[in-house]
């Protein structure tokens, strides 16, 4: 288990679909085109949650511990 | 304020087009409105010239404004208002009747005419621009060094003059491979003036391991900036690493000369944030890519020539770097040798196998392959980026047969070059032929082949595996296929301006593949 939790500020996303590719797993695209979180982060994920969150070209991703 | 509309990057916002406050490259839209406003003046300019001789400055005012607007060189509104005013005073200087005639010939283009269009023409017209914005990038450097070329410079007039004119494909598709043929020209341009200058390049391995003491890191493509510094840290006690695409640097004798030219800092610019922070060293951006600049350290990144960055300090034309100088003095470097590696853990990296290397070995290179010793020859290379996707260039060199010989360039080679692959014959399998405008010495080799072996190039056992990312990689892109040159693999993504139909032309005539995965397109390429 991991202890890390993810928010996406979406009114700054600008919808480059950057953290859905990287991490399809906690991030994908939602019908209005911008980013959301549909789950939290795993052990098995983790890291690519913090790379997207790390990539994100207007941080608006946190991923915090 | 209206919308932004840019789609000429890799990375552009889900694959389609940035059209929201600031682009993916982190281009506020303020600056991305700008940039095409400036795109519009060049071809306002291209117009007032088609009746007028534009002289020496007016060809600057065109490099520069085109390689303003590459993805990653200029991210500050004001001065890129300053290369709009300069491009209308160009055209004041060329037609001075201009600003009191009623007609409008030589009027500013309004680039949303081309964004909102037909999208077979948007995506024709904007090969032909993105091209040329790679294309002046080169002819800068060139210029830089005191090289320029009539027929380059005046393709720019007539490509702006299509851009802003109302063609139809079949106007436009010829105009598509002459961007090709002039880049081919301007690559050749800059390799002359390059080893003119500096010396031709020789196979040098370089340390990734940043000694201890003040250093300095150098980004971009620009070798008379490095040439400046070099000169300007001479006896200072200060090292110069270079950085991303300036690599390729050490391999030219007159440069390598430097003793404090010591070795490479980091891997590809789309790590740069990460690898930046907190950096005990000034870092001095010649040409793209700069990346949005963090707090870590944001006090020490300077720019030159056309790149810049909102309070940033930018070096002039002066060519003073006595600021980069203090702040390196200033920050010290590591206090003892900092060992650093290449993304797949190694120490060093290896360059310098251009055109001038590995056509004086042409005899061996010809006589392995007779003896089949090697069998397959790819090319893998352009730029890099942050995609997931990109890891495809790793996996795929790592999996190429032992009996291949891997020939790279541009930065997307960072995802590989540290790799030790092992030698045939004495050849190193990985041979890095050096900046993305060096593509000009893998045309030059694959030629040779082809002569040797009395064949086209498309007959070789040669496979191109392409990254593109910016816009000087779809000049070359456009080069190749001026060439003749045929299934090419692309990818990560293949570009958001190219449409369905225009696609489907590139396919049947020159059967371009999107790549896949490393192993079916290994297998597709090599069962052929």
């Amino acid at each position: 288990m991991t202890n890390m939790k993810v928010t996406i500020d979406r009114s700054g996303c600008i919808g480059c679909g950057l953290c859905a590719e990287t991490c399809p797993e906690v991030f994908r695209m939602n019908e209005d085109g911008k980013a959301e979180t549909y789950a939290q982060p795993d052990e098995n994920n983790k890291n690519t949650t913090a790379e997207a969150a790390e990539n994100c070209p207007v941080s608006v991703i946190k991923a915090e511990e | 304020m209206e919308n932004m509309f840019c789609f000429q990057c890799e990375q552009t916002a889900g694959g389609k087009g940035c059209a929201a406050a600031q682009g993916v490259c982190g281009k506020k839209q303020d600056t991305a409105l700008l940039q095409d406003e400036l795109t519009g003046a060049l071809i306002g300019l291209a117009r007032t010239a088609n009746n007028n001789v534009p002289g020496e400055s007016a060809n600057r005012a065109i490099i520069e404004g085109l390689f303003t607007t590459v993805t990653n060189v200029n991210f500050d509104s004001d001065a890129v208002q300053r290369q709009i005013d300069r491009v209308h005073e160009e055209k004041a200087k060329l037609a001075p009747q201009c600003a009191c005639c009623s007609s409008n010939c030589g009027d500013d283009y309004d680039m949303k005419e081309l964004w909102g269009g037909n999208e077979d023409i948007r995506s024709l017209k904007s090969l032909i621009l993105f091209g040329m914005r790679g294309i002046a990038a080169y002819a800068f450097h060139a210029l830089m060094l005191g090289y320029t070329d009539d027929e380059v410079n005046s393709f720019f007039y007539k490509g702006l003059l299509a851009v802003g004119s109302d063609l139809d494909m079949n106007d436009l598709l010829p105009l598509v491979m002459e961007t090709g043929k002039i880049n081919l020209k301007c690559m050749e341009l800059l390799d002359r003036a390059n080893t003119e200058t500096y010396g031709t390049p020789v196979p040098t391995t370089v340390p990734l391991t940043i000694e201890k003491g003040p250093f300095i890191v150098i980004s971009g493509h620009d070798l008379h900036d490095l040439y400046l510094l070099l000169e300007q840290t001479k006896g200072k006690g200060i090292n110069v690493y270079t950085h991303g695409e300036m690599l390729p640097a050490h391999a030219y004798p007159e440069l390598k000369a430097y003793p404090q030219l010591k070795g490479n800092f980091g891997t590809a610019w789309q790590n740069q944030q990460k690898e930046f922070a907190n950096l005990p060293a000034p870092v001095l951006f010649t040409t793209n890519c700069l990346m949005p600049v963090k707090d870590s350290y944001r006090d020490r990144i300077f720019t030159t020539e056309v790149v810049a960055y909102p309070g940033m300090v930018h070096i002039g034309d002066n060519k003073d770097f006595a600021p980069v100088i203090e702040k390196a003095l200033e920050l010290g470097g590591y206090p003892e040798d900092k060992i650093l590696t290449g993304i797949n853990r190694g120490t060093q990296v290896t360059t310098g196998f251009g055109h001038g290397t590995v056509l004086s070995v042409a005899d061996k290179v010809v006589d392995a392959v007779k003896s089949g010793a090697i069998k397959h020859f790819f090319l893998v290379g352009g730029c890099d980026g942050a995609k997931p996707g990109r890891n495809y260039y790793t996996e795929f060199v790592k999996k190429t047969p032992k009996d291949s010989i891997i020939l790279t360039l541009a930065c997307g080679k960072f995802r590989f070059n540290d790799i030790d692959l092992g030698t045939i014959g004495g050849l190193p399998r990985i041979m890095d032929m050096g900046q993305c405008n060096d593509a000009y010495s893998a045309i030059r080799v694959a030629l040779a082949l082809a002569d040797a072996f009395k064949c086209g190039v498309n007959e070789l056992p040669l496979s191109i595996v392409l990254s593109w990312y910016e816009q000087k990689a779809v000049a070359i892109l456009l080069t190749l296929l001026s060439l003749g040159i045929k299934n090419i693999y692309l990818g990560p993504t293949l570009p958001a301006f190219i449409s369905p139909n225009v696609l489907n032309y590139l396919v049947e005539n020159f059967q371009i593949t999107p790549t896949s995965d490393p192993e079916t397109d290994l297998k597709k390429i090599l069962n052929k």
